[in-house]
C-alpha cells in the first residue's frame, strides 16, 4: 500500500530449520545453553568476526544469516574440547553444511573438489590414472597379500609436485628402517574426510566404501599413513564391516623406530625448529610426543615452543574444507600461525600433515617472509639426519 | 524372532532395583519385555531360579546387583558373581546359550544405564531367537520326570 | 498345597492421577487380575495412596473377608509401608501384601501402551501368586540406644550435635581436623547479609567444646560401623595428637619455638604453619597438635624445642594413634565438601600466573585472621585497579561436574563487593547465568549490580600474559565473548578469582561402604526420597546433612542439621524400633550341617552346633540378605518373605502370557 511502512520489524523462528540439523546428526544442538566458551577460544576470532555460539542459536531458531558462516568452521576443536556442554561443534557445522548441499547451496571452489573426488577420487580433479605416477622412480612395492604394511599417501602427497617430495622422503625413511611395506598406486582413491567434513555423506560413503573393498581385497591389516586426516578417516569414520585395520601415522612409527635405533638421526640439522600441532594428529587423536620426541632426537635441532600449542594449538586454516576456500589476506588463520612462530624465533615450521605443509607454506609466501621461516614436514627432517643430502 | 522375547531381570533391592526405578522417574524409555523380579540382594539368586524362568518360557535372564565393594550385605554380590560364572557352564551344557543369562551391577543412581542394558540384553536376546525350553527340553524316557 | 486354597486376595490397582492409567488400560489389568486363581475381589481407583483410597482396601477387607492384598502401583520403596499399615490396621499380618510396580518399571518407562499393559498383567499375575504363598511374620521390635553419632564438625555437624546435646542427649561429634568449624571458619563475611563469618561460628564452636553432653573427637575418623538402627557400634581411630590436652594451657610458646614452615592446609597454601600447629587461633579445641609427618622430632629426632619450652610438660613424642568403640542409637553424617580444583584451571592460568587464585584463596585473602589481614593485595603487595570474577569453573561443565554447585554465584557477588569495598578496583563478572534464588538474593545482586560491578554474560575461554597492545602489558588478559553484545572481549586485569565449584568431600567412598548408603553419579550421598525424606538414607537410623548430599549454602546446612537432629531425637524419645522381620532361618530338620551357609553369611550369624550336628542361625544378628538360602543344596536355610517358591511362583507368574 502506499504511503505505509514497515513500523517494527520481527521475526519468526523457522523451526524446520533446527529440526532438519538435528534429523542429520545435529542432535547435540539442543544441549548449548549459550555460554560463549567456543567463540572466546575460536582462532578465527583474531581475524575475523565469526561467531560459532551465535551460529548455534541461529539454527536453533532458523534465523537468516547462519549459511554465509557455515563454511567458515575449520574442524580444529578447540571449541568442542573446551565446550562444558561437550557438544561435537564441528559435527554441527557438517549437519547444516548437509543441508545446504541439499539446497545446492554450496561456495564453488568447494564444489570443484567434491566434484573431483567423485569422478576422479582426488579434490583436484586429477587424472586417477596418474595417482601412481610419482612413485615409478621410488623404490616403493606394490602391496600385495601378505605385505606387512600399507603405505597410503594421500592425495595431496600423490599430485602435489611440492608434497611429493614429502612421500619420497617417507618412503626412503621406511626402507632405510628395512620395514615391509607396500603401495596401493591407481588403487587408491580419496579418503574421503574433506568430503565428510563438507557435509557430503553420500560422496564420502562411496569413496570409504571403494577403499574398505580394496583393503579387505588385498588383505590389509595395517596401514601406515601420512596424512591426519587419512588416519582419522580410517580409524574413526569409516565404518568397516569387521576387522578395522590398525591404522597409524608415521611419525608414531618414525618415533617407535628412532626410539629403538633402528632409524639413527645422526647428522646435524642446525636450526630453531617450532612443531606445528595438525589438529587431527593433536586434538583428534591425541598425538603430542611423538614429532617432539623425534625432534628432539636430531642433533643440532633447538625445538622451540608456540604459544599455543599442544591441546591449544592453532589451526593451519586447512580442516573442514578451508583448503579449498579462497580465503582473502589478512583472514588467513595460516598466516597467524606463521606469524607466531616467527614469534617464537623459529626457522623452521615442522609438522605432520601434507593440508598444514601447503596452507603454512602458502600463508609464507603471502607474507613474503621467505627468507624468515620455511616448513619442513617431519618425514623430510628427519630424513635429512638420516642421510647427508646427495648434492 | 516371531514372538516377543520375554526377559526376567532379577535386581536386588538396594541398588539394581532403585536404579531401575530412577530410570522410570526420570521417564527413560527401554524395552518393554523386560519383567523385573526384586529380591534383598544379588547373592539370593538360586540358580534354581534362573533354571526356572528360563522352562517357564523367557528367552533371557538379566541379574543385577550393586557394584563390588557396594554391596548393602557386604558381599553378596560377589556371591551372585561366583554362582553366575557357575551358572553360564551349567546351562552351556544343557545346550542353552550362555549369553541368555547376564550379570551386570547397576548402582542407585545408574537409571540410564540400567535403560541401555536391558535394551542392549534385549537385542541380544532377539538375535539368539526364541528359546522355547520346556518345548525343546524333553526328557529321554525314564531319565526324568517333571516335577510339580 | 491346602493353605493356598484359603487365601482370599484382592486385587487394587491404581491410576496415578493418569500417570499409570495414560500408559496402561486399568480395566484390562482389573479384568485379567480378576480371573487368576485365588482373587476374590479387583478393582480400580485414581489415588490408591490417598485416604479414600486405604478405606476402600480396608472395608474391601472386612467385607470380603481378604487376606491377601496385592496393589499395583507405584514403587514398593515409595508406598510398602502405606499400604501394610493398612493391613495392619484390619487386622492382617502386613506380610500378607506384595505390590506390583506398575509405575516407575512399567508406565513410565514405556512407551507402547499395549506392550505396557500386557506387562503391567504380567507383573500383578506375578504378584497373586506370590502373595499367596506369603506368611504371617511376627513384627521384631529393638531397643533404641540413646547416643548419638555426628560425623564431621562443620556448621551442620555442629549444629546437629548442639540441637540433640541441648535437648538431654549424648553426641559423639567426630572431626577429621584438629579442631571444629570446617569451611565456615575460612570465610570473613557471608552472603547475602555480609554477617561477620567468625562473629557467629564461634560461638557455636564454643557452646560444642564446653557442652557437658557432648564428646568432642578431633583428629578423628570414624572406620568401622556395624549394627543396625539403634544399635549402631562404632570404632573412632583418633591420630596421635603428641600433645597431651589436658596438661596443655593454650599459651602458645610451643608453636613460637617449631623451626618448621609448612603451607597452612587452613590458609589454602598462602601462610605457613609449623609442625606443632593450631588450625586456627579461634579453633577448638584450641590447643595445638603435632603433624608426624613434618615434624623433626618425630622423622629425624632432632629438635624438641616444644618439648623444652613447654612449662606445663604437655608434649609427648610417644603418643600414639587411638581406637575408640562407642554405641549409638543413630548416626547424622555431616561430612561436607571440598571445593573442586578441575585441570581446567590451568586455562586459566592458575599455578602459571600469580594472582590467579581459586575462591577458597580468596576467602582467605579476604579474611581479616588471614595471611594479609584481610587486605586484598596482590602477591607483589600492591593493590589490584582490576579484577576479574570467573563463574562456573569446573561446575555446569560436564568436562568435571555436570551440576550447579549453586552456591558460587552468590560468593561471586560478595566477592564483588568485598573487592569494590576494599580496593574500589574495576570488577568484572564473567557468568553464564546468574542464580540468586534465596531470600535476600535478587536483592544482594541488584545492590551489586548498583556498586558498578560490571556483569559480562559470557564464559571465559582463556586467560593470557600475552599483549597485544600496551595497556594489556604486564596484565592478566580475559578472554571471552559477551554473548549479549556477540561481541568478543579480551579485557585486561590484576587479578583472577576462579569461582570453583563443591564437590563431595574425600573419603566419601569409605563412608559409603561403612555405612551401607548409596551416591549418585557426582558423590553425593543419595536421599531415602529426594522430595519427601531428603535427609534419610536407605539404611534406617543414618541421616545425612549438610552438603554431603549436594550443595548447599549455610541457611540451608543450617535447617538441614535440625532436621536430622529432629529425626534422632524422635527415635530416642520412641525409644523402641520396629524392624524388618524378613531374617532368613533354617530349619533343623532339613539342615546336613554341610556349613556351606556359615561360610557366605557375611554377618557371621550362622554357627555350627557341634551337639546337633546343624548349622544355628541367629537371627539378631541376620539381616535378610538370604544367600545362606540361595547356597544351601539342602534348601534347609530360607529367607523369609523371600522363600524359594514365593519366588518361583512369581517367575510363573510374570512368564504368564
Amino acid at each position: 500500500m502506499p504511503g505505509t511502512i514497515e513500523l517494527i520489524k520481527y521475526t519468526s523462528p523457522m523451526l524446520e530449520i533446527a529440526q532438519a540439523v538435528v534429523e542429520a546428526k545435529g542432535e547435540e544442538l539442543k544441549k548449548c545453553y549459550q555460554c560463549g566458551t567456543c567463540t572466546a577460544v575460536c582462532p578465527w576470532g583474531n581475524l575475523i568476526d565469526f561467531n560459532p555460539r551465535q551460529f548455534i542459536e541461529e539454527i536453533r531458531l532458523g534465523f537468516e544469516g547462519f549459511e554465509e558462516n557455515s563454511w567458515k568452521c575449520v574442524n580444529c576443536r578447540l571449541c568442542q574440547d573446551k565446550c562444558p556442554n561437550q557438544i561435537d561443534i564441528p559435527q554441527l557445522f557438517q549437519s547444516v553444511r548437509s543441508i545446504l548441499l541439499a539446497w545446492q547451496s554450496c561456495p564453488s571452489e568447494l564444489n570443484f573438489a567434491l566434484a573431483g573426488i567423485r569422478s576422479q577420487g582426488n579434490p583436484w580433479q586429477e587424472d586417477k590414472e596418474k595417482r601412481g605416477e610419482w612413485a615409478k622412480d621410488v623404490a616403493l612395492p606394490e602391496f600385495t597379500p601378505g605385505t606387512e604394511y600399507l603405505f597410503f599417501n594421500c592425495c595431496a602427497n600423490d599430485y602435489d609436485t611440492r608434497n611429493q617430495a614429502i612421500a619420497e622422503a617417507a618412503v626412503e625413511i621406511l626402507n632405510t628402517a628395512g620395514l615391509n611395506f607396500g603401495y596401493l598406486g591407481n588403487k587408491a582413491t580419496c579418503c574421503g574426510d574433506m568430503a565428510y567434513t563438507a557435509g557430503e555423506n553420500e560422496i564420502f560413503q562411496s569413496t570409504s566404501a571403494k577403499n574398505m573393498q580394496t583393503f579387505t581385497e588385498l588383505q590389509v591389516e595395517k596401514i601406515l599413513t601420512l596424512s591426519p586426516h587419512c588416519l582419522n578417516a580410517f580409524k574413526n569414520r569409516y565404518e568397516f564391516e569387521k576387522n578395522r585395520p590398525t591404522s597409524t601415522h608415521l611419525v608414531e612409527t618414525y618415533s617407535e623406530l628412532v626410539k629403538n635405533e633402528i632409524l639413527k638421526p645422526q647428522f646435524e640439522v642446525n636450526a630453531k625448529v617450532t612443531y606445528h600441532d595438525p589438529c587431527y594428529l593433536g586434538r583428534y587423536n591425541g598425538i603430542f610426543d611423538a614429532p617432539r620426541d623425534i625432534l628432539q632426537a636430531i642433533p643440532g635441532v633447538e625445538l622451540i615452543e608456540m604459544n599455543h600449542n599442544r591441546e591449544h594449538s592453532f589451526c593451519c586454516g586447512g580442516g573442514g574444507g578451508g583448503a579449498w576456500l579462497d580465503t582473502v589476506k589478512g583472514e588467513r588463520l595460516g598466516d597467524l600461525r606463521v606469524l607466531e612462530a616467527v614469534e617464537a624465533s623459529a626457522e623452521v615450521i615442522v609438522t605432520a600433515c601434507p593440508y598444514c605443509v601447503q596452507m603454512l607454506e602458502a600463508s609464507i609466501v603471502g607474507l613474503g617472509i621467505e627468507d624468515k621461516i620455511k616448513v619442513m614436514e617431519i618425514s623430510e627432517i628427519l630424513l635429512s639426519s638420516l642421510k647427508q643430502e646427495e648434492k | 524372532m516371531n514372538r516377543d522375547p520375554k526377559i526376567v531381570a532379577f535386581l536386588c533391592h538396594w541398588c539394581s532395583y532403585t536404579g531401575a526405578d530412577l530410570a522410570g522417574t526420570s521417564r527413560v524409555k527401554y524395552s518393554p519385555h523386560v519383567r523385573i523380579i526384586r529380591i534383598m540382594c544379588s547373592g539370593r539368586i538360586d540358580t534354581a531360579f534362573v533354571l526356572k524362568a528360563l522352562r517357564e518360557g523367557a528367552d533371557g535372564v538379566l541379574i543385577c546387583g550393586c557394584h563390588p565393594g557396594d554391596c548393602h550385605y557386604q558381599s553378596g554380590n560377589d556371591k551372585a558373581l561366583k554362582r553366575h560364572i557357575m551358572l553360564k557352564q551349567m546351562i552351556g551344557q544343557f545346550g542353552v546359550e550362555p549369553e541368555r543369562i547376564r550379570l551386570e551391577w547397576i548402582s542407585a543412581s545408574e537409571g540410564d544405564l540400567f535403560a541401555k542394558i536391558v535394551d542392549n540384553f534385549t537385542e541380544q536376546v532377539k538375535n539368539l531367537g526364541p528359546l522355547n525350553w520346556k518345548e525343546t527340553m524333553r526328557p529321554k524316557s525314564g531319565e526324568y520326570h517333571e516335577q510339580t | 498345597m491346602a493353605r493356598n486354597e484359603e487365601s482370599r486376595v484382592g486385587v487394587f490397582v491404581c491410576h496415578c492421577g493418569v500417570n499409570i492409567s495414560s500408559v496402561v488400560n486399568i480395566d484390562k489389568v482389573v479384568q485379567a487380575a480378576s480371573q487368576q486363581e485365588g482373587v476374590v475381589v479387583a478393582k480400580d481407583y485414581k489415588f490408591m495412596c490417598s485416604t479414600p483410597g486405604q478405606e476402600m482396601i480396608l472395608a474391601d477387607i472386612k467385607e470380603h473377608k481378604l487376606n491377601r492384598i496385592i496393589v499395583a502401583a507405584c514403587s514398593p520403596r515409595l508406598h510398602e509401608e502405606t499400604f501394610k499399615k493398612v493391613l495392619f490396621t484390619a487386622g492382617l499380618n502386613p506380610y500378607f501384601f506384595q505390590m506390583a510396580n506398575i509405575r516407575e518399571q512399567d508406565a513410565w518407562v514405556t512407551e507402547d501402551k499395549e506392550l505396557a499393559t500386557g506387562k503391567a498383567i504380567s507383573l500383578v499375575t506375578g504378584a497373586i501368586r506370590r502373595v499367596r504363598l506369603h506368611e504371617s511374620l511376627p513384627t521384631r521390635e529393638v531397643d533404641i540406644k540413646p547416643g548419638v553419632l555426628v560425623i564431621g564438625g562443620g556448621i551442620t555437624g555442629i549444629e546437629a550435635a548442639l540441637q540433640i546435646a541441648d535437648a538431654g542427649h549424648k553426641v559423639v561429634l567426630v572431626e577429621r581436623e584438629p579442631s571444629i568449624g570446617g569451611h565456615m571458619a575460612q570465610f570473613d563475611k557471608t552472603f547475602p547479609t555480609l554477617d561477620c563469618s567468625a562473629c557467629i561460628l564461634t560461638p557455636k564452636m564454643n557452646s560444642v567444646g564446653t557442652h557437658p553432653n557432648i564428646n568432642l573427637m578431633t583428629s578423628s575418623e570414624v572406620t568401622d560401623v556395624s549394627g543396625y538402627i539403634g544399635n549402631y557400634d562404632v570404632t573412632v581411630k583418633t591420630k596421635a595428637r603428641f600433645v597431651n590436652h589436658d596438661l596443655c594451657t593454650s599459651c602458645g610458646d610451643c608453636m613460637e619455638k617449631c623451626p618448621v614452615k609448612v603451607p597452612s592446609e587452613f590458609d589454602e597454601g598462602l601462610e605457613k604453619r609449623g609442625a606443632i600447629y593450631t588450625l586456627f587461633p579461634q579453633g577448638v579445641p584450641n590447643k595445638p597438635v603435632i603433624d608426624a609427618e613434618n615434624c623433626l622430632m618425630l622423622i629425624k629426632e632432632k629438635c624438641g624445642l616444644c618439648e623444652k619450652v613447654c612449662e606445663p610438660g604437655a608434649i609427648d613424642f610417644k603418643d600414639r594413634e587411638k581406637e575408640t568403640s562407642i554405641t549409638v542409637g543413630s548416626i547424622i553424617t555431616a561430612t561436607g565438601y571440598k571445593f573442586a580444583k578441575p585441570s581446567i584451571l590451568r586455562d586459566y592460568g592458575y599455578g602459571i600466573f600469580d594472582n590467579v587464585l581459586t575462591a577458597p584463596e580468596f576467602e582467605r585473602l579476604n579474611n581479616s585472621a588471614g595471611p594479609t589481614v584481610g587486605e586484598i593485595l596482590l602477591k607483589d603487595g600492591g593493590k589490584p585497579q582490576s579484577v576479574a570474577i570467573l563463574h562456573c569453573i569446573g561446575s555446569r561443565d560436564k568436562n568435571f561436574n555436570e551440576y550447579c554447585s549453586k552456591v558460587c554465584c552468590m560468593y561471586s557477588l560478595k566477592f564483588s563487593h568485598l573487592v569494590k569495598e576494599k580496593t574500589g578496583a574495576e570488577v568484572f563478572e564473567f557468568y553464564i547465568d546468574i542464580r540468586a534464588a534465596g531470600k535476600s538474593y535478587e536483592e544482594f545482586y541488584d545492590r551489586i549490580r548498583e556498586e558498578d560491578v560490571h556483569f559480562i554474560r559470557g564464559k571465559v575461554g582463556s586467560v593470557t600474559n600475552i599483549p597485544l597492545n600496551d595497556e594489556e602489558k604486564g596484565k592478566l588478559v580475559v578472554i571471552a565473548e559477551n554473548t549479549l553484545a556477540g561481541k568478543r572481549l579480551r579485557v585486561p586485569v590484576d587479578m583472577v578469582i576462579l569461582s570453583t565449584g563443591l564437590e563431595c568431600s574425600d573419603g566419601v567412598t569409605d563412608m559409603t561402604r561403612m555405612l551401607k548408603l548409596s551416591i549418585d553419579k557426582d558423590g553425593f550421598f543419595i536421599e531415602k526420597h529426594p522430595k519427601l525424606a531428603p535427609t534419610e538414607t536407605a539404611t534406617d537410623g543414618i541421616y545425612i546433612a549438610g552438603c554431603c548430599s549436594g550443595p548447599k549454602d549455610i541457611p540451608e546446612s543450617v535447617a538441614s542439621a535440625q532436621a536430622t537432629a529432629a529425626m534422632a531425637l524422635k527415635l530416642i524419645s520412641k525409644g523402641k524400633v520396629e524392624v524388618e522381620a524378613t531374617t532368613s532361618w533354617i530349619n533343623e530338620e532339613l539342615c546336613a550341617g554341610c556349613k556351606l551357609c556359615i561360610g557366605v553369611c557375611p554377618y557371621n550369624a550362622i554357627e555350627y552346633d557341634e551337639e546337633k550336628g546343624i548349622s544355628i542361625l541367629n537371627e539378631v544378628l541376620c539381616k535378610g540378605c538370604g544367600t545362606c538360602a540361595a547356597t544351601c543344596p539342602n534348601g534347609a536355610a530360607m529367607a523369609r518373605h523371600f522363600n524359594d517358591q514365593q519366588i518361583l511362583n512369581e517367575i510363573e507368574g510374570v512368564l504368564l502370557s
